[in-house]
């Protein structure tokens, strides 16, 4: 198949082509999600090279499996439900190596929970126009990082990737309704975290 | 449901628009005299867009490189698998040809040889089990030549094929083991492994070995009058003229063979059914009464397996008492008990 012609083929036409051993049709494949897909590594897993693991490991899985997808949900949904099963491994063999590094009790936390807040502000104008941008946005990844797990896939897949709530149900395969409660739940969170950190939004 | 708890619930869907027309007239009625609510309501419009503008992170340009490499190599792997089993065709074809042609002829050969087996009954399987080499035709021995080695020994134990002196005597009775000739004879066997169910692997070899030796014994061209003689106790012995039947059928030589002879005296309580007991105690020992005793007798004779001999004393010791109990040694072969009460 050629490459031109590739282009304007959509996801489930070159799935088809890749179940017949075409590699330049998954290699579009992986050019046209693998942006997508890392971000949502990233954003649960919180590390840049782990997440580009994820990536590399979700493709190459989907290329084993590729005779699995028959084109029931979109090929962005079936990546996305690999990414998120790889990640949340990831992710407990992270939380596996930081439970066994060891650490001083005298040393000092640079961040976290435990910082120290600064008294709320008074009469000043609101934090997005006092705090830079960076500073607002570094807040925010911390709070994402700081949520369950749960939480965190679903406020990623749906205010972040803006998927719909169905994609977001088959991916996490869970219930629309507990989706939303989920979200509306994470979302509660994380601006409290922002709160929390800042002193005000 | 109008409660500033409930309303509070609903400002996350409303900030996202994830809410029906109707709660939304609800929280917006309320956030009209609520400025808390409508606090809360900015702060959590301003969350959702920072997460929504959250700048996306950019790929590593080798990722795609990366990804390529490790799917070709996965395809490689997977191609060559095929390969190898099935190309080059011009060096894969011979070679699985006649690997197809080896396993058909093999598989027929089998298919022959079961068939052939099947249609054999299960009689001559035992024969053949037993079997005596086939018969020898040996010429008749120079006139003054003292001793001939026989053409084909059956048995290679005995270097020796010149007769013993047991032999050449006439068939004695009740000396089974000092003689070989009184070595059953592979009929003889054949109705032990009918009697025993081929149970007793030792008792079925051991009278192999001894007739191995008989047949050298009328293979050897020294002892014309022994076989004579031996054939003059076929016709005496029933036993001993069906075993000879057998080899005549089966081509094998005949061969000479006595039963032992046992006597067995006890003394029983129960004189009038005594005769009854007797012979179901045989019975149960593997024998059979080939002697009814005359009205009135206190004898009878029975055939049985030597090596049951020692189950009918226990059978018999339950009706009565064993005065008088034979002391035998060969454990192979038949014996012709009698009991005498």
């Amino acid at each position: 198949m050629g490459v031109d012609t590739i282009d304007i083929l959509d996801d489930t036409a070159l799935a088809a082509a890749c179940r017949k051993g075409d590699t330049v049709a998954f290699e579009c494949l992986v050019r046209r999600h693998q942006r997508m897909l890392l971000n949502v590594a990233f954003r649960i897993t919180g590390v840049y090279e782990d997440a580009c693991d994820v990536v590399q490991d979700a493709f190459i899985a989907a290329w084993r499996k590729m005779s699995d997808y028959r084109g029931d949900a979109k090929f962005s949904t079936w990546m996305t439900a690999i990414v998120i099963n790889l990640s949340r491994n990831r992710l407990q063999k992270l939380q596996v190596q930081a439970k066994r590094t060891s650490y001083s009790l005298n040393e000092t936390f640079p961040g976290g929970d435990c910082a120290i807040i600064q008294d709320p502000p008074s009469g000043r104008p609101s934090a997005l126009h006092q705090l830079e941008e960076e500073e607002l946005r570094n807040a925010l990844n911390s709070c994402i990082e700081a949520l369950t797990p749960e939480f965190r896939e679903v406020i990623v897949l749906r205010d972040m990737q803006e998927m719909s709530y169905e994609e977001v149900s088959n991916v996490l395969k869970v219930r629309e309704g507990t989706v939303k409660s989920r979200l509306f739940r994470a979302r509660d969170s994380v601006k409290a975290c922002i709160k929390k950190r800042l002193g005000s939004l | 449901m109008n409660s500033h708890s409930d309303i509070q619930k609903l400002l996350s869907p409303y900030s996202g628009n994830d809410i029906s027309s109707h709660d939304r007239i609800l929280v917006e009625e309320h956030l009209e005299s609520c400025p808390d609510c409508r606090s809360e309501l900015t702060d959590l419009q301003t969350t959702l867009k920072l997460l929504r503008t959250t700048p996306e992170i950019e790929p590593p340009p080798w990722l795609t490189t990366h990804i390529m490499a490790n799917v070709r190599e996965q395809r490689e792997l997977k191609t060559s698998w095929v390969k190898r089993i099935f190309f080059p065709l011009y060096i894969k074809l011979p070679i699985e040809g006649l690997a197809l042609i080896f396993v058909c002829m093999t598989g027929y050969y089998l298919t022959q040889r079961v068939e052939t087996e099947l249609q054999q009954p299960a009689s001559e399987k035992v024969d053949k089990i037993f079997a005596v080499p086939p018969p020898v035709t040996i010429p008749p021995p120079p006139a003054k030549q003292s001793k001939t080695t026989a053409p084909i020994s059956p048995s290679k134990e005995l270097p020796d094929v010149s007769v013993p002196k047991a032999a050449e005597q006439p068939v004695a009775v009740g000396k089974p083991a000092a003689s070989p000739a009184f070595a059953p004879s592979p009929a003889a066997i054949r109705e032990n492994a009918d009697f025993l169910g081929a149970q007793d692997n030792r008792s079925m070899v051991e009278p192999h070995r001894s007739a191995s030796k008989t047949e050298s014994f009328s293979l050897s061209s020294d002892a014309p009058d022994m076989n004579k003689k031996a054939a003059r106790g076929v016709d005496k012995h029933p036993d001993v003229s069906e075993a000879a039947d057998t080899a005549n059928r089966t081509g094998a030589p005949p061969i000479a063979v006595t039963p032992t002879q046992l006597t067995i005296r006890m003394n029983v309580t129960a004189t009038t059914e005594a005769f009854l007991l007797i012979r179901e105690a045989v019975i149960r020992s593997g024998g059979a009464i080939i002697h009814e005793p005359p009205a009135a007798s206190s004898r009878v004779t029975a055939r049985i397996p030597l090596n049951r001999v020692a189950e009918l004393f226990i059978n018999l010791g339950k009706i009565g008492k064993i005065v008088e109990q034979p002391h035998y040694s060969n454990r192979s072969g038949t014996a012709e008990v009698n009991i005498v009460w």
